[in-house]
């Protein structure tokens, strides 16, 4: 078989394989693809975890760049020592930074009053089209699917995969993650979805003039509980008025850095399915779908019942 | 077998370094897909077979690390993205140094692009056109960029352990 046609084989089984993969996957909705998902997260998350250990220190240096050229330049025979010096440097502030993302945690988590898990993060993803983290803490830390993740500046994401050492989080700038927030101050909700590199996306539930620039934003732990309520999301960045209210556009700058992760908590609390019941349910008891309506909707609902049984 | 050990290593060190080095180095929130760029980088010297079967091998790796992608899509892009590689490499000149920088810019762009259009549509939401063309263009640039240091290793790779049918691919 001449080579060409070699080629050409083999790129028809493999294109093959790929849909048929492809198709499997579709079908199979957490089944043996998923499975192999969670193997190749166990056996590859040591890799990238030595792989960013050995080369932390040397992405750091480039950062320092112009300082390292002025030294140079500056005092040829002190060379040695002034290496010395950047690498003790560079170890305290790299301690003192972890010092600082800890304390920030232990103040969030102290407010919150939530019950957590400290776990870092060892990779990011391979795509420039997903993102997701990988942690090195799994369901053998109590880990579950849903999970929200927190940092000290605020929401990360929410745990997508576990398996039992690490778990895969998407991150609250993914194009796939949405949460339901409200504003700090007015307590006007609505939903925030991510956009990848580019800023969040804040569809309000009513009108939205609520949402001004430097809006503080928190999540909102209405109907689904996916998130527990008052944690941090971002400011407001961009409001665009548009011709009517629909068209409306808020965009949001999260307060998280999504580039620099290290230590996060997962917050052990697995999202319900059902509303919530509590106070703010409707007046008659009757529990209505899952819906993301604002209270004076079920308020209105609430009050032609009353009518129209007089 | 030893090139299949050497060039399996390759391929699983570049995904570590993809995921665990590569994004504290991002441009605007980007950054080069190596497992894509020694795809490229291999057909442009190996030609269109050992392009497809590496292409398939770090495409489904990269699919074993994503999390929200159909397992599949990046191994069907970077198979046909090697085939396409490989096979338009003998069409340009034989002896120019530019050749396989201009094949890299358009095999990495235009892969970019597909496994972009192809998550989007195979996922559950929608990558706006902004995006995707920001990522298309740092891949590209930055792949033009790294393809001759990642050349020179995988062409020591072939010098050393060649393909066994390597008057054919030349």
């Amino acid at each position: 078989m001449n080579p060409r046609r070699r080629a050409r084989v083999a790129l028809a089984v493999l294109v093959l394989a790929s849909l048929v993969l492809i198709t499997a996957d579709f079908r199979s909705d957490g089944g043996p693809l998923e499975g192999l998902r969670g193997v190749a997260t166990t056996v590859f998350e040591p890799v990238q975890d030595a792989a960013g250990g050995a080369t932390r220190p040397i992405t750091g240096v480039f950062s320092q760049i112009g300082d390292l050229w002025t030294i140079r330049q500056d005092n040829q025979d002190l060379r040695e020592e002034v290496d010395q010096l950047r690498e003790r440097r560079l170890a305290s502030e790299a301690v003192e930074r972890e010092n600082n993302e800890l304390r920030a945690l232990l103040d969030l988590r102290d407010a919150g009053d939530w019950e957590t898990v400290t776990a870092s993060t060892v990779a990011f993803t391979p795509s420039n089209f997903e993102w997701t983290i990988t942690i090195d803490a799994g369901s053998e830390q109590g880990i579950a699917p849903g999970m929200p993740v927190i940092e000290g500046a605020g929401l990360v994401g929410r745990v997508l995969q576990v398996t039992p050492t690490s778990s895969r989080v998407l991150l609250a700038i993914d194009p796939n993650f949405s949460a339901v927030i409200e504003g700090a101050d007015t307590g006007e909700t609505g939903v925030i979805t991510g956009q990848g590199s580019q800023l969040m996306r804040l569809s309000p539930d009513g009108g939205g003039e609520e949402f001004v620039l430097d809006t503080q934003i928190t999540t909102n732990d209405y109907a689904f509980g996916v998130f527990p309520a008052g944690i941090p999301v971002g400011i407001v960045d961009q409001v665009d008025e548009g011709v009517d209210d629909l068209s409306r556009s808020v965009l949001v700058r999260p307060f998280v850095d999504f580039e620099r992760l290290g230590h996060v908590l997962v917050i052990m609390q697995e999202p319900t399915t059902e509303p919530t019941t509590d106070d703010d349910s409707p007046v008659d008891g009757e529990l209505d779908p899952p819906q993301l309506v604002p209270d004076e909707a079920d308020e209105d609902t609430g009050g032609d019942a009353e009518d129209g049984e007089e | 077998m030893i090139r299949f050990v050497v060039v399996g290593m390759l391929v699983v060190v570049v995904a570590a370094l993809q995921t665990a080095v590569l994004p504290l180095m991002s441009i605007g929130g980007f950054r080069p897909d190596l497992l894509l760029l020694v795809t490229v980088a291999f057909a442009v010297d190996d030609g269109p077979e050992v392009g497809v079967r590496i292409g398939f091998a770090a495409g489904l790796l990269t699919d074993l690390l994503l999390a929200t992608s159909a397992i599949g899509v990046a191994s069907l892009t970077m198979t046909v993205v090697g085939y396409a590689v490989g096979t338009a490499r003998p069409f340009l000149a034989p002896n120019s140094s530019t050749a396989p920088l201009l094949l890299g810019f358009v095999g990495s762009t235009v892969g970019a692009l597909v496994l972009g259009l192809l998550s989007s549509v195979l996922g559950d939401a929608i990558l706006s056109a902004d995006l995707l063309v920001t990522a298309c263009i740092v891949v590209g640039l930055s792949h033009t960029l790294l393809l001759p240091l990642v050349l020179r290793v995988t062409r020591g790779i072939s010098t050393r352990f060649p393909v066994e049918s390597a008057s054919a691919a030349r």
